[in-house]
Parts: C-alpha cells; structure tokens; sequence
C-alpha cells in the first residue's frame, strides 16, 4: 500500500540487534534530513542537494530477535515490499475518501512481495536502502570478542555485496549501496570510559582521516573497542573504506531503566564532552552521506549505462518502449530520491516526448506493432465509464430513482478514477501496466504529466509537498521515546516562500496537457465502443456521424476529465502567496443563491480550506456601486512585486479557471444553458445567420440523425463524473452559479496578473451573464467598465454589442438619465460609426457585392434611436449630441438659391443619415458667418421651413433664409433639434476643411443681391463742404418688392464714426412715420420700383479714408417678413487739395489757390468761384475755355484779387469768411461710371440684369482697386481720352463668382461660368472706353461734384508799406555794350558802382486788413493761420509805435542817411469811421536816403525793418513785433531779389 | 472510426494598436449535428482574441528583455477549452496574428481530398498540436498582409494611427478572401499554404 508522502527519500536500513535505536534516535532525528550534499555527476556540474531526507527503515524491526541470518531481512509494515524503491508522491490527495478508496483498490491489486524474481528483467523498479547501518551495542573487550564480532560478521556476510573488489553485475549495481556499523555506546559500560582512540586520552579533535591511519598502526596493541572494531571491519587494502563510527549515548539521554546499574570497568578518567560528542555526530552524519552519495553514484552509473544501451537498439525490432521507459524513468527516479529534483524532470520531460515521437511514428508508419510496441487502443476504466453512461442513457427516461441510485455505487466503487484526483501518478499501478505492456496511451500519458506535475510541485515548493514532507518529518520525530528529553533542539523549519514560478509552470504545463490528453481520451473511447462495423462505414464514407449516444457520452466524459484535471491543478497550485483581490460577485442581495450550491472548493478539496476559502468566507460585506478595489489592485499590484513568478502564476491560474469555465460552458451549452453570450440580443452578423443552432432546445431540426435520441442526450448526465461538473449541470441555477464563480476568480487572477484585456473580457463575461439572468444592476456595472475598454481599441463589434445591452439594462432599471446619456447615445453613435464604415467601406467596394462584412445588423439597432427620442423629452436638460455622430456625408448641395420674386434665398443640405430609424427633426438649421473682419461678425441662420422627416440613407433638405447680407460666408453651425436632443456640428470659420472628415468639404457659401432685390446704397454726396459736417446719403431701392412697412436701423460700422442722426433728411415725398433717436426710421408702405434717399451728417474723431455704415433693414411684403443688411463704406477723403497763398497790399489781396489731387485719379476742374462775402469781394480773370485736368504732379492755380468792400466794417467774423467753390470730377470715378452703365446696358440686353449688381461690383473692385489701373494709366487715360480694358482680360472671372447659381430653382439664369464668359465677351467687344469730354456747357450734364473750401482772410493789424526811390532817374548806360547777360538791358536803370544815389524811404501804413472785430470768439482766423496777437480793440485804440532800420550787406551798399528811426501809428479815433484807418499824407514819412553799391551787379535794395517798439511794457518787444514784421519780411525779400529792377520793392 | 482532426476556427488580423484589424471565423464540423457551425459567437470569437494580447504583451516584454528579434511566433497563447487553443504571431511592427484552432473542428471522410488523408491522419495521431504545426498558417498570414500593405491605396496608418489608439479595420476583400482561404485550406502537418 502506497503512502501518498514525498518521492524525495532516500531509504536507509537500520539493523538493531541489541535495540539501541531508540537510544541513538534522540541523536540521530533532529540532525535529518541531511544537508547541503554534493554530487559531482559524470557529466555535468556538481549538484547540491539542499536536504535529503531519509527514512530510516528498521530491518527486521518485527523480528529483532531473530538472527540477522535470515535473508533477506523482511520488510516491516511499514515500508511495503512494493516493487517502487521510491515511494512516490501522491500530492494533495489526502482527503480521507481518496485515501480509503485507493487503499482498497490497492490492496486489492497489491501483487504481494514479489519483487525479488523481476529484480533482473526489470531494473530500475528496486526499492533497496541506499546505506545500511548496523547499530552494535558492545559494552566492553570481552563482550565484543565473544560475541559481537561475530554477530556483526555475520551481518557483514549477509548483507554486504559478495566482494567489494570483484565489479558488480548490472542487476547489482541498480541496488548499489553501502554500509555502515555505528557503535552505540552506552554510558556506564567500560565502553564508555573508553576514549576513542587508545594513547589520545585528551578529548581530541583529530579528524577521521587520521583516526583512521593511527588505527591501522595501533593495531594489535592494546586498543579500545572502536579500534578493535574499525581494524576488524574496515577491510585491509588501502583503499578501503571506514565503515565503523561511535555514538556515544549522553547519561541523561538514556532511560532509567536501561541504564547499567553498576560501572563494570575502572574509570579511565576519560570523559566525553559536549564538543566530542558534537564532532562525533558530524562526523557519522557526514559519513552517511558520503556513503549515500557512494551508493547513489554507483546506480546513477548504471542506469545511465543501461539507458545507453537501450537507446541503442532502438532501431532493432522487439525494442519497446515500455521497457526503455521504464529503464529511464528509474534514473530520474533515482534522481528524485535524491533532491535532484531538476534532472529528474529532466528525464520525465524527454519520456514524453519520446512517447510523443514513437506514437507519430507509428501513426505513419500504420501500424502499432511496428515498431516500439503497441499501446492498447483504449483504457478499460474509460470503457467502463462509458458504457455505464450508455446504458444509463439508453435506460428509460422515466427510472430516475433507479438511475440515481446506480450511480451511486459507481462513484464508490472503482469508476471513481476520474473523479476528483485524476491526476496522480499512484492511482493505478501505472508502471506495472508499463511493464506489462499493457497500458493505454491515456493512462501513459497521464502518468507522465502526473510525475511532471508532482516534480513540479516539489520543485515549487507546493505547501501540499512541503507538507507532507514536514508531517513525515515529524512522524520520525514522534518516534522518539518519550520522556527524554531531546538532546538537541528540533531544528527549525522556516517557512520557506513557494516557487510561485514552478507552480506557474504547472499550470502551463496543464493548460497543454489538457486539450491533448482530452483528443486521446475521446480517441479512447471512441475506439473503445465504437464497433468495427461502424468505423467501415465510417471509413467509407457512407455513415458520416458516429452514434449520438456515444458521442454524447464521449463528450461528457471528456469533459467532465478536463474539467478535473484543471480544478486538481488549481487546488494544488493554490497558494497563500497570491493575494486574490476579494470577489466582486458579492451583490448586495446574492446570498440565497449560494446556499444552493456549496462552494466548489469545499466540496472538492477539504484541505483548501486554509487558503481560498477562509478567504472566501472572510469576504467582506460587500459595499455599494463602485465597489470594484481598483485602489486595493494597485496596492496588491505594489507589495506583490516582490515575488517573482507572482503574475505569471496569477495568469495561468486564471487560465485555468477560464479554461474550466469554458468547458462548463460548453456542456451547459448542450442543455441550452449559455454564458450569455449565445444570445445576446439582437446582434449577429451579417454573413453568420445559421447560428440558430447553438440552443439545442430545438434540436428536432438540428438533429436529424438520431431524432429519437436526442432529447435522452440533451439531459444527459452520464459520464460526468466531476461532482462539481454533475451539481453545476444538474440545475440551471447552479450551472450558472458555477460559471459566475469560475468566471470571477478568473476575472480576479487576471487582475493579479495585470493582464488587462483578459480582465476586460472576463468582465464582459460576467456582464453578459449577468444581463443574461436578468440581474441588471450588476450587468450595468460590468458593462459600464467593460464598455469602454473595447470601445477605445476599436473592437466596435463588441463594443456595439454590449453598448445594447448595458441600454436595455439601464432601462430595465429605469435610470434613464444614464440610459439616454450614456447607454443610447453611446450606442446609437457606435451603432452610426459602424453603419458610417460600412458606408465607406460600400463606396471602396463598388464592385465587389456580398463581402462578408462583420457589421451589426440594422434591425438590431431599430427602434433605438426614436426611443431615444421619446426618452429624453422627459428629461430636463436637453442632450447635446454631435452631429457628425449620427450624420455623414454632410454637403451642402450647390450655391444658394434665390427665390423670384422676393428676397430670399434657400440652400440644400445633403445628409446622409446613419440612424437605422426614420425621424421627424422639429427644426434643422444652420448659420453662415463670415469669418470676424471688419465690420463685425455676419451671420446669418438658415432654417427648415417645418419639422423634416431624416430618413435612414440619404437626405436633402433646403434650409432658407428671408435675410439678405451679401458676401461671402462659411457654415459654421449646423443644428438638428429633435424633442430634447439637440444634434449640432460646430466648426471654426476659416478653418481648413478636414478631408478625413466627411463632413462640409466645401463650407462656403457665397451670397450676392440681385439687382431686382431692395437695396440700400451708400453714396458720399456729391457737395462737400469743408465748413459744416459732411452727410453722408442712403439710398434705399425697393426693388420688386412693395413693401407694407420697413424699418431701417443705420448704425456706424467705423471706429471714430458718429451718425447724427437726429439731422436725417429723408429726401423725397416719402418721410418716416416714425423715427427715433438711434439711427432707426420706419416707414410705412413703400410701392416697388421706388427709391429715396436718406442724409445724415457724421463727424469723425479722427481722419480716415473710408467710413462704413451698416444699414439693417426689416421689412415686410405680402411674402413675409424679410431682413437685410448691409454694411457698405464709402470713401470720404477730399478728392483735391488746395492751399492759398496771399499777398497783402495796401488796398487789395492777392490769393492764389494751387489745386492739387489728393489721389491717383487726374481731376478735371470745370470751373471755380470764390463767393465774396460782406466784407470782401473777389475778381477773378477770364475763365479757361475748357475743363482743366489738374494731374498729380501739375496742380493748379487759381488767383483770385481780394478787396475790400467800401464802407462796410467788419462786424462778424462769419460774414467776413469767403468761399471757394470748385466743380470738379475725378477722373476714376468717371470711369467707373462708365464702366457700370456700360456694363449694366449689356448685362439686360443679355438677359443677366439680375446679376448686373455683383459683375459690376466685381469689375469695378478690379479697376478700381485690384490694381488693375495704375496712376500711370489715369494719366494716359485723362491725356488719351480713352481707356485700354486689356487689363481686365487676365483677371480670372470663374472665379470671381463664387456661389453664384441659377436665379430659381428651375435652373434658369447663369452660373459663374456665364457670367464670365459674359464679362470675357464684354471685354473683346470693348477693346477701348471712350472717356467723355465734358465741356464746361456739359457741366450741368456731367453733374461734377463740388467742394467748398471756406477762405478766411487773416486779420493783419497794419500792414506797412515800404518804398525806396531813387530821387533821380537813372540813366540807363547799358545800351547792348555793358550788358553781360545779352538780355535787352534797355530802359532798365543802371548805376555804376560808389556811384552817390540818393534815394527816400516811402513809408506808408494801412490798418485796412484789420478784420478783427470785438467779438472776442473771432480771435482766432480759422483760415489764415496768422495770429492778431494784440487784441483787436487794443490795437486799434492804442497809438502804435514802430522803428524801422535799414540794412544791408556791408559790401553790397554804402548807406547813408538816416537808417534807424520810430514813428507812430495814432489811434483810430472813430471805430464806426473810415479816418485813421489808413495813412494820409500828413502821417506818412519820407526819409533820405543815400545809397552807394560797392559792387557790380544785380543789387537788391537795402532791408528795410519795421518793427513794432513797445513803449509801455517794453519787456518783451520781440514778441510783438512777429505778426507784423515777421509776416512782410519773407515777401519783400524776395520781391526784391526779384524784380529789382523791374519793379520797385513796395510794401 | 471517425477522426476528428484539427482545424482552424478562427484566425484574427490584430493591429499594433491592439485594435482589430480582421477576424475570420470558419465554420467546424458539429458531429451532432453532421453539419458545419462556427463553435462559438463572433463575439465570443473577439473576445478570446482579445484576451490573447496579454500574452502578446507579456512574450513581446520577455522577448525584449532577452533581446530576442522582434518578429515572433508566441507559439500557445492560451488553451481556450479542451477544445480551442490560440496561437500567436507578431511582426516587427506589432501586428498580431492569432489563430485559434478547434483541435477536432473537421473530420475525415470521403470528401477529403486524397493528398489530405495522409498529412490528416498524421495529425490526428499526433498527440495535440506541435508548435511548428502553425508556422506555415502564420507565414501565409503574413504574406497575405504584406500583399495587402503593397497595395499603395491602402494607408497602413488608418488602421494603427499613430495616434495609439483605435483604427479602422481591414477591408480589402482579397485579404479576407486570402485569409479566409487559409483558415480553410490548413490541417496539421501542411507545409505551405
């Protein structure tokens, strides 16, 4: 009978004739197992062997007092005489059951002590002692010499191979070993007193090398009895071993009883100490193992040497695999014994691939017998099973008592194999099949994986190995008497940690195993009961199914075997090394169902219930939503990488739960049980339709074979031998129970392991699941998790799929906040996304019909989408979806569409709808806006006029708009309302369109007015004058449309731009009805084809070129009400410029105004006045005949002669300012004039009049700005008369039309392309424009504009005149003779140098310009730029005093006379009178000059100074003299340079 | 005696952005029903791919950390059942090729090609799957996919973008019916496909 202990043993056979092992046992017992061994194999690394345990085996313990003659010595109970020399583990099947079960099955097929005649067929299967011991008690000389030698001779003899010298035979050599005579001495014997070694009486440490040469020299002399002994025993040759080592017994550690009562020797004197007894102990240990390796050395040899052998006759017919297998498997055994548990695997690894490759061979070859030795062909306990599950379902349905109770006995009894533990290598007698070539490849490959496993484990360290290792140990330790205290302390046994790797390495190796040994199992079986007849049929193709009840059987059986062998595994792997997170299936209500079904650990392995389970009890109460550790994850994940191998075995683990969950399903499958995942709603693909026959509740279709025994097989439980596989199978609630948890502790596993994917789909498992048995709270919280995960790695299938789901589960729990937020729109947009690909994916296959394509089916999504409709109208806050989500292929369908007859205009929007459902949008809508410029942002929204119906596929609905703003816009905004979800698509103006995007390639939209529409024009007017705030005019068309009412709102669109528009002038008969103060007017009915116009004056705050002004206007017509807006600028900049230059003289004033341009353009000025006003009066000479063109570079002058009006005194300064009234017209404009009628004329001679606005606007923006007309040109055009239009040729006209279309739907009218080939057509016909030429009688005709410029004439408060004569009239001696120059120098004065010229300064004053009046506002001459510094009515009441000097260059003149004087201005008596106003004779002054040129030729007169001398407050006299002197200097200068000899310097 | 041998139930085409890229799944023989059935759903088919690329993961770490090329066969990923088992492929550019074959998904009878029955009967005598048996499956798989990235209309970067995350699946039908045509034409012991 086999004991299910450790296989790592080494047997050591004690032979105690004189009982002292129990004496010795104290000593011997904690110092096992041994430790740190060292093997230096043939050919390899020395190998250490950490502990090597040993099981001491008393021989003939039963019979201790029989002579040690009898040979062999039995073997006690204890040990059983089997043939296995190692006993082999039997790891984790402690369960009483399992024990008591195979003890009878084992006692049953015990053969008996038979091993002894195989010893030599069969090497290998040998259980012999590696070592024996001999244990001699010899208390003195006399005792040893009369008998204990020969009694231990006689040992020797018996067991001792027959000669150390002669080599042994092979068979021998497999039981190798060597032996070892240990003296126990006993205190108070005469051998105790005995030192060691006879002449070293001091307690020496010498070590045994020595000891062993000083024996063999003492021999013969007086020696102790270890000497006596060593020298009897240890042989004669040098090369003989020592054999012989003394234990001597402490007193304290032998009973009282068997202690000698009376010391029958003298005392020595020698005393053991505590060291000496130490060493002694170390010293036999050490030799034990010497003698163990020695021995095991010896039969490692051998088998290799036999393997070798074998391995060669490989090739040889007969050789069989059996035998080979068994060969090797006793050195790996061997190995194993020994703790070298690596090679051992080693060994049992390559078997298995051996079996692998000679099962292969045979299969080509053909034949079994061939070649290796035939295995059977099916393993009898699977035959049995089988058939016992046949007749069980081949029994009527209706005996479910006797069916029960049959099977009861079955499991009992010996079919109880597969069971629980079917995997262990002592559950039959494998080897003995082995050798008896009688095994089945089944059980051939069972056992190997078995032993596999079992190394496995050892190497792993599994705490059921370890376990049993350590009971044993302390079964050995029991053994010790009681009542002796032991001498040395038990040694400690650490916890040593798990391989958690190895463990994961059996968990692999378990998840191969399984589905292979499951192939041979069914092959098992199937050729078991299949009959001959059959299979020929088979084989012929005729019947193509095997018999259904067989099948069925097959199935279970197998299943039920793999669903074992993995839970075995789990149970054996498990360890409390991997922290398993606490299980999430906790739902808050989910106790009563676990009553039903007791947990599967329990049930199977009692012995778990340190680990998992407690752990399982323990759970702690489960906490709301959200309970999911992930912190506590992360935690574990922390502290667990510390230990290596920890994921991995997490991860192999969990795939044998999967792999269990799996099979599970499968067989629930057959009951029409599913995870869930069979029929989750409503999806399915496209190209899978026959999928109907997963449930096999409706298996009459299906299976047409066998109709009468299908429903029998449907329910069929035979086979299943699993109790956990029967319970689960038995009940539909325990099936999924047992699903829910292997499913779980998968799932937990995983999440130990960290492989996130399995974790995620082991989620959606339980989701499913759980949506499956209708336990929603729990479903939507796995899908919540799960949803995403799939979702974002673009596994849209599953996603689609479990998005459904997770919805009706949100229904179902009536949370429709979420249902509607989170499940439906996921879905539907999932759903939309998956349908958008299929779309695309449609398009890329144009050709290529019937493609499989994986997409979910549209009727699986029916419904949805309307039901998100009605959902959310009871929802409060609106749902905002994107509509790119629900919508692709959004277009707008061509250019916008104008409506004939009134002013609107319509786009189409092209959708193609995603959604499965058709349904009605309340309102689609969508805005156009221009990107942010000047002006401010235009939008303009478009609308559906009513609610739309979207139908699934493509759409087209035409959005219109009554507002009217031309210009060019982009989409950006669409919205889609529906209830309360709003659909909307957002973009940025300008932004690049996204070509991945299949949304708005083409987002502008161009809008034009048509010439018939209302317009408003903004106009500069034509009059411009500089002195009161400029107006600007509106004009304001009505088109086609009679208007009932309008109102139109201006408003400045510049900065710096004020309307006044409480000045508005309404020209016309029509006046507002109402107005209000800001800038909004409102008529009432306005006929069609009318216009009028609106002037306002603006001020600006500062200068700028162009003021806009953004008229909005609403009106209403029979046709609805319309909007339109417009921004338009107009340039306000003076088209000229003019600066005045006056000269003053003493009754009149010379202005000349220069007319410059202020722009490009040449003007033309048809003619000027300066209207005089109340003080003056302007002459002016003859007219020019013809217009004149004033060019940028040539301006104009203009000179007017200013007087003084007789008798009028300057009373207000308003009444003095002049005008300049200029008729003028810009060369550019005329162009552009005539640009537009031309154009316009031709446009409605075409049948383009509609258009006629945007191609003139267009043309004229290229003429005039595009650069199309360069100064250069004006000038050539003003001089020319005419106009080259070639530069318009290369401008690109297409494209100058954007968005222009057919006027109305109907298609009539032009699109761009026309218009441009209109403008072409107009350009070749107009090759040249002839400009007009106005005439000044045209200047009516023309309507020039104007400008009127005030004139100020600036106050001067006196105006000197100076005036030097030559009192003598000169000769003039330059008759053609002297004059250099050749100029006619004839009648022109001439003097000759130093020649005396007396001469009289002329001194002359006016207060005439004195314009100032007393109004102190007029101060300041707004025209003039000259100051009255001294206040008007001062200046005029005051005596003014001024000096004049004359200078000159000192060597141009000599002056003489009087050069410095003062004179002084009286006052003006009489303001209202003309007296004083000006100089009389009388206040005139001449002075006497005499003038002498120094130098030869042209000589200006001498400067002559006036300046104002300030008598009262004569501080700053400089000052005051500016606004007279300074004015005049600059003049006279250059007069006199001038025209010194043409005209007398004046002034 | 019917042999049931192995064939492949569903091969998956997975994107380096663990997104999938293509997934076949070929009918195998129900012996109940005498008729030809997928074993499990599409979407249970998805998600067994989808719980191979933790190992995926794991094989291409532990290859990178033993400096192993890129380009990998991985061999047994996962034992699904006693019934399905995964294999798995990866190229250097991180698309996964995963096969998961029915170990007794097709039968022997008459309607099996001759030249099969040898090679057939091989493999069902063969004791559960060699890993070299799905060398040659990855190889065509391969070679399919690189037929596909040749074609300059397909943009290798709409199915992994960049971007890490998500991608379109593949839609060519000659790289479905390719890899279609694979799934079917595999049994144990074929050399090339």
């Amino acid at each position: 009978m086999e004991q299910p202990f450790s296989s790592s043993k080494v047997t050591v056979e004690y032979f105690d004739p004189h009982d002292v092992f129990k004496l010795l046992a104290p000593g011997l017992i904690p110092r096992l197992p041994l430790r740190d061994l060292h093997w230096q194999s043939h050919n390899g690394p020395v190998r250490s062997i950490q502990t090597l345990h040993i099981e001491l085996v008393p021989a003939g313990a039963v019979n201790a007092t029989v002579p040690p003659s009898t040979s062999p010595p039995p073997k006690i109970a204890i040990s059983p005489p089997l043939e296995d020399g190692f006993q082999a583990a039997t790891v984790g099947g402690r369960s009483g059951s399992t024990e008591q079960a195979e003890s009878i099955g084992a006692a049953l097929r015990a053969p008996g002590p038979a091993g002894k005649e195989r010893r030599h067929q069969i090497p290998g299967l040998r259980r012999t002692p590696y070592l024996k011991v001999l244990l001699v008690r010899c208390d003195d000389n006399e005792t040893y010499k009369s008998t204990t030698r020969a009694e231990i001779r006689e040992w020797i003899k018996i067991n001792t191979p027959p000669a150390q010298n002669k080599p042994a035979s092979n068979a021998e050599n497999h039981d190798a070993f060597e032996w070892l005579i240990i003296h126990v001495v006993i205190p108070n014997t005469v051998a105790a007193t005995q030192p060691r070694i006879a002449g070293s009486k001091a307690p020496d440490s010498s070590s045994d090398a020595t000891t062993k040469t000083s024996t063999s020299r003492w021999r013969g002399g007086s020696s102790t009895l270890l000497e006596k002994l060593r020298n009897d025993f240890n042989g004669s040759s040098k090369t003989a071993v020592d054999r012989v080592r003394q234990i001597r017994i402490g007193i304290n550690d032998v009973p009282y009883d068997l202690l000698p009562r009376v010391v029958p020797a003298v005392p020595t004197g020698y005393h053991e100490t505590e060291q000496d007894s130490e060493n002694a102990w170390a010293d036999t240990i050490g030799k034990v193992k010497e003698l163990i390796l020695s021995s095991f050395d010896t039969r490692v040899s051998q088998y290799e040497e036999d393997i070798k052998e074998r391995d060669g006759q490989r090739a040889l017919p007969g050789w069989n695999f059996c035998t080979f297998f068994i060969l090797k498997e006793g050195l790996a055994r061997g190995f194993e014994s020994v703790g070298l548990v690596e090679d051992a695997l080693m060994g049992y690894d390559e078997l298995s691939v051996g079996l692998d490759a000679i099962i292969q061979e045979q299969a080509i070859a053909g034949s079994a017998e061939a070649h290796g030795g035939a295995l059977l062909a099916y393993t009898e306990e699977l035959k049995n099973l089988a058939q016992k599950a046949i007749s069980q379902i081949n029994r009527a349905d209706g005996e479910v008592d006797e069916e029960a109770v049959d099977m009861q006995p079955n499991e009992k009894g010996g079919v109880a194999d597969f069971d629980n533990i079917p995997i262990s290598p002592s559950k039959k007698l494998y080897r003995e099949l082995i050798l008896a070539n009688n095994v089945s490849l089944f059980d051939f490959r069972c056992y190997i994986f078995a032993r596999q496993i079992s190394l496995l484990l050892r190497l792993g360290n599994a705490w059921s190995t370890r376990e049993e290792l350590l009971a044993k140990l302390k079964e050995q330790q029991e053994l010790i008497p009681r009542g002796v205290a032991p001498s040395t302390p038990m040694p400690k046994h650490a916890d040593e940690s798990e391989n958690l790797s190895q463990l994961a390495e059996i968990c692999r190796r378990t998840l191969e195993f399984v589905p292979a040994v499951s192939l041979v199992a069914r092959k098992d079986i199937i050729s078991a009961l299949g009959s001959a007849k059959e299979a020929e049929e088979i084989s012929n193709g005729k019947q193509l199914s095997l018999d259904p009840v067989l099948l069925e059987v097959t199935e279970n059986v197998v299943a039920s075997f793999a669903f074992s062998v993995a839970q075995q595994i789990l149970a054996q792997t498990s360890t409390k090394a991997l922290p398993i997170p606490p299980s999430t299936l906790a739902a808050p209500d989910g106790h009563e169902p676990k009553a039903a079904i007791p947990e599967p650990k329990t049930m199977m392995h009692p012995a778990r219930n340190s680990s998992l389970q407690s752990r399982i009890a323990q759970r702690p109460p489960p906490s709301p939503i959200g309970f999911f550790p992930r912190a506590t994850d992360s935690e574990m994940a922390n502290s667990s990488y510390a230990k290596a191998g920890l994921e991995e075995l997490a991860a192999r683990r969990a795939e044998l739960y999967s792999l269990s969950r799996n099979i599970l399903e499968v067989c629930g499958k057959k009951r029409g049980w599913s995870g869930g995942w069979a029929d989750v709603p409503m999806v399915g693909e496209s190209g899978v339709s026959e999928m109907e026959d997963i449930s096999l509740d409706d298996d009459d279709s299906s299976k047409k074979e066998a109709p009468s025994h299908s429903i029998a097989i449907q329910a069929s439980m035979a086979g299943l031998k699993n109790e956990l596989l029967q319970t689960a199978l038995e009940k539909k609630e325990d099936f999924y129970r047992l699903y829910e948890i292997l499913t779980d502790k998968a799932l937990r596993h995983y999440t130990v392991a960290e492989h996130e994917h399995s974790i995620q789909a082991n989620m959606a498992d339980l989701a499913v699941l759980k949506f499956h048995l209708k336990e929603y709270s729990d479903a939507a919280f796995y899908f919540y998790r799960a949803i995403p995960f799939f979702g974002e790695s673009a596994w849209s299938l599953l996603e689609l799929s479990m998005l459904l789901m997770y919805a009706q589960c949100l229904k179902e729990l009536r949370q429709m906040d979420d249902y509607v937020t989170k499940a439906l729109r996921q879905l539907l947009v999932k759903a939309a996304a998956a349908e958008r690909d299929r779309v695309q994916q449609k398009s890329v296959f144009r050709r290529g019909a019937g493609t499989k394509t994986q997409f979910p089916e549209q009727s699986a999504i029916a419904g949805y989408f309307t039901d998100l409709l009605t959902t959310s109208s009871a929802l409060e806050k609106e749902v905002k979806i994107p509509l790119t989500s629900f919508f692709c292929d959004i277009e707008l369908d061509g250019p916008p569409v104008h409506e004939e007859g009134q002013d609107s205009f319509s786009v189409y929007l092209k959708l193609h709808s995603l959604v499965v459902d058709e349904f009605e949008a309340q309102k689609l809508s969508l805005r156009i806006s221009t990107a942010p410029v000047i002006g401010g942002l235009k939008e303009i929204w478009l609308q559906s006029k009513g609610p739309v119906v979207i139908k699934p596929g493509r759409n087209k609905v035409q959005l219109q708009s009554t507002t009217t703003m031309a210009g060019s816009y982009e989409v950006d905004q669409i919205r889609l309302s529906s209830s309360k979800v709003l659909l909307h698509y957002e973009r940025e103006v300008g932004q690049p369109p996204d070509k991945a995007m299949s949304v708005l390639r083409n987002p502008r939209v161009a809008l034009y007015q048509r010439a018939s529409s209302l317009d408003v024009q903004l106009l500069g007017t034509k009059e411009v004058r500089l002195d009161k705030n400029n107006s600007l005019d509106l004009e304001i068309s009505a088109g086609w449309n009679s208007i009932k009412s309008l109102e139109i709102k201006i408003k400045s669109a510049t900065g710096g731009l004020r309307l006044l528009m409480a000045e508005t002038l309404v020209l016309g008969a029509l006046q507002p009805a109402k107005r209000t103060e800001a800038g909004s007017l409102t008529f009432g009915a306005i006929p069609a084809e009318t216009s009028f116009k609106i002037r306002f004056p603006f001020t600006v705050e500062h200068d700028m070129l162009h003021v806009a002004v953004k008229a909005e206007v609403s009106y209403s017509t029979d046709n609805g009400t319309f909007s339109f807006s417009k921004t338009s600028s107009v340039p306000i900049t003076l088209a000229l410029g003019v600066n005045v230059q006056d000269v003053f003289k003493h009754d009149a004033l010379f202005s000349r105004f220069t007319v410059s341009t202020a722009t490009a353009s040449p003007l033309r000025i048809f003619r000027s006045e300066l209207l005089g006003s109340a003080l003056f009066e302007s002459h002016f000479g003859s007219p020019p005949s013809h217009p004149i063109v004033v060019f940028p570079k040539q301006p104009a002058s203009l000179l007017y002669k200013i007087a003084r009006k007789k008798g009028v005194r300057p009373v207000h300064k308003k009444k003095q300012t002049l005008f300049l009234r200029i008729y003028y017209s810009v060369l550019l404009d005329e162009i552009e004039a005539l640009f537009e009628k031309l154009l316009t004329e031709e446009l409605v001679e075409a049948g383009l009049g509609e258009y006629a606005k945007v191609i003139v606007t267009k043309v004229l923006a290229w003429v005039a700005h595009g650069g199309g007309l360069s100064g250069y040109d004006l000038e050539k055009a003003a001089l020319l008369g005419e106009l080259p239009t070639a530069f318009l040729t290369d401008v690109k006209w297409e494209k100058q039309f954007p968005g222009i279309g057919p006027l109305t739907a109907d298609g009539s009218g032009g699109s761009a392309e026309s218009l441009a080939a209109f403008v072409r057509g107009w350009l070749e016909r107009h090759p040249k424009l002839l400009l007009p030429h106005p005439d000044l009688k045209d200047a009516a005709t023309v309507q020039p504009s104007t400008i009127v410029i005030p004139v100020d004439i600036p106050s001067i408060t006196i105006v000197h005149t100076a005036d030097i004569r030559l009192q003598e009239p000169l000769d003039s001696v330059t008759q053609g003779n002297e004059d250099d120059d050749g100029e006619e120098g004839g009648g022109y004065p001439t003097v000759c140098t130093n020649q005396l010229l007396p001469a009289t300064l002329h001194l002359k004053w006016t207060r005439m310009w004195d314009t100032t009046t007393i109004d102190p506002s007029a101060a300041t001459a707004p025209g003039g730029g000259k100051k009255a510094t001294t206040p008007a009515p001062l200046a005029r009441t005051q005596d003014l005093e001024f000096g004049y000097e004359i200078t000159a260059p000192a060597d141009t003149w000599l002056l003489g006379g009087r050069r410095k004087g003062r004179f002084i201005i009286p006052a003006v008596p009489d303001l209202e009178s003309d007296e004083g106003m000006a100089s009389t004779p009388d206040t005139e002054a001449d002075i006497s000059l005499l003038l002498i040129p120094l130098r030869e030729g042209w000589l200006p007169f001498p400067n002559v100074e006036i300046r104002e001398v300030k008598s009262s407050a004569g501080a700053n006299g400089s000052g005051e003299t500016d606004g007279v002197g300074g004015f005049m200097l600059p003049v006279r200068d250059m007069d006199i340079v001038r025209r010194i000899t043409r005209t007398w310097g004046r002034r | 005696m019917a042999t049931a041998i192995p064939s492949i139930a569903c091969l998956g085409v997975i994107g380096r952005n663990n997104n999938p890229l293509h997934i076949s799944i070929l009918p195998s023989y129900d012996p109940s029903t005498n008729a030809f059935a997928p074993v499990r759903t599409p979407l249970q088919f998805s998600l067994l791919l989808s719980s191979t690329l933790d190992v995926f993961e794991l094989r291409a770490r532990h290859n990178a950390a033993n400096n192993i090329g890129l380009t990998g066969d991985y061999g047994l990923l996962h034992a699904v059942d006693e019934r399905l088992a995964s294999y798995g492929f990866e190229t250097n550019t991180g698309v996964k090729f995963v096969v998961i074959v029915d170990m007794r998904g097709r039968r022997i009878d008459g309607s099996v090609a001759a030249g099969m029955v040898d090679a057939a009967r091989r493999g069902a005598a063969a004791v559960g799957l060699r890993e070299g048996e799905m060398k040659p499956v990855f190889k065509a798989m391969q070679t399919a996919y690189i037929k596909l990235l040749q074609n300059p209309f397909f943009d290798p970067d709409e199915h992994s973008p960049p971007s890490g995350t998500g991608g379109k699946k593949i839609t060519s039908k000659k790289f479905a019916d390719d890899i279609r045509r694979i799934g079917e034409n595999w049994t144990p012991g074929v050399t090339a496909l």
